[in-house]
């Protein structure tokens, strides 16, 4: 399995995990409980900013899932030479300042956490790939 | 014989340098002769005393310095690529191998620092998003390896990522720690009020019952993720530093 296949497919089973907790609310509710609390650590799981599927919330917020399935699509165009640090700092400008603003003057809606959150995650993915695999034919 | 001259022709390990003695004599001629293993900290004391001469070839000046591991070079040794000068060991590997030793001290002090603010009322909230804290520490700890090793290029990706991940967990295991003080403190100060507090926190069975085992779960599961999250932050702080 090559390299990317296998960063791929690590990315794609932590996205499966997200749908499939909903999924699992009704036909194996002791699953999805194990899911909401392995995602609890690093998402604040608030309904009003999260995503529905089939009638329950999703473990992570619509920003959170935004990053996810950013990087789940970045993964898939990541090369092993990173791009210039400038790429990141811009793909994370939208984020920041909708999260940030959020806190003090405004209320987001989750189409645009989901979309800052996309931009975010396709970026930082490319790092992450060039960090792990750049040096593995050198 | 006026001068002597260390030359790290060998290098293993940092630990364990095979060194030669350089003799010169009056004439400008030089001989070398195999000298026995010396401690480390008398090479680096001696190669800090020279260090505008080649780390390999010593009887030469530098023209050069490695932009991974900052040796300085001569013509020689130098090699350039992508207009960056570097040695031949990190040419090859292209990364910079270092001791464990050398990243326990950041990653205690990254993994403490992002644990405290991991457990701060409204500070703490920066890690519902994607582990912000977490990263940053894990991020910060690579930097700082390589910051207080001079080093300039990249580490190797399982350094990066056990730099990160050992702040991670330092991180989960302060905010374990410290969640517990906190909780318990708060227990203690409002236990005599007149704040009803739930049967289950007054239960004597409270670790063995279904909620205590959840806890234990929970706190389990947060420092595993905050390993994650701390080794993504390593390795990503190891591309954008280099």
């Amino acid at each position: 399995m090559k390299s990317r296949s296998k960063f791929v497919a690590a990315i794609g089973v932590w996205c499966l995990l997200i749908v499939l907790t909903p999924l699992l609310v009704e036909r194996a509710p002791l699953g999805s409980v194990f899911l909401y609390l392995f995602f609890s650590p690093i998402c604040h799981q608030i309904p009003e900013r999260s995503f529905f599927f089939f009638g329950h919330q999703l473990p992570v917020c619509a920003r959170c899932t935004g990053i996810y399935f950013g990087a789940l699509l970045g993964s898939f165009f990541a090369q092993k030479k990173a791009p210039p640090r400038l790429f990141l700092i811009a793909a994370l400008i939208p984020l920041v300042l909708d999260g940030g603003t959020q806190l003090f003057f405004r209320e987001s809606i989750n189409v645009l956490r989901l979309g800052t959150g996309l931009l975010a995650g396709f970026a930082a993915i490319f790092y992450v790939y060039a960090g792990l695999f750049n040096s593995e034919n050198e | 014989m006026s001068n002597h001259f260390f030359s790290a022709l060998e290098i293993k390990q940092i630990t364990n340098v095979k060194l030669f003695l350089v003799e010169f004599d009056d004439k400008g001629g030089h001989e070398l002769k195999e000298g026995s293993l010396i401690d480390r900290k008398r090479f680096i004391r001696f190669h800090h005393s020279n260090t505008m001469n080649c780390y390999y070839h010593p009887e030469r000046a530098s023209v050069a310095q490695c932009v991974a591991c900052g040796k300085n070079l001569c013509s020689e040794c130098v090699t350039t690529k992508d207009g960056q000068n570097y040695c031949k060991d990190c040419l090859r590997t292209g990364e910079v191998q270092i001791e464990i030793e050398k990243i326990v001290i950041p990653a205690l002090a990254c993994g403490v620092l992002a644990g405290i603010l991991s457990v701060i009322p409204i500070l703490s909230l920066l890690n519902c998003f994607f582990c912000l804290w977490i990263i940053i520490g894990g991020g910060l700890a690579v930097y700082l390896v390589k910051y207080l090793n001079n080093i300039r290029g990249k580490l190797t990706v399982g350094t990066a990522a056990l730099t990160g991940g050992l702040t991670g967990l330092v991180a989960g295991i302060v905010r374990a720690v410290a969640a517990l003080f906190l909780g318990t403190l708060l227990y203690s100060l409002m236990k005599d009020t007149a704040f009803e507090f739930p049967d289950i926190f007054t239960d004597t069975g409270f670790l063995y019952s279904p909620f205590g085992a959840l806890v234990a779960f929970a706190t389990l599961v947060t420092i595993f993720l905050y390993v994650i999250f701390g080794a993504l932050g390593g390795i990503i702080s190891n591309e954008i530093t280099k």
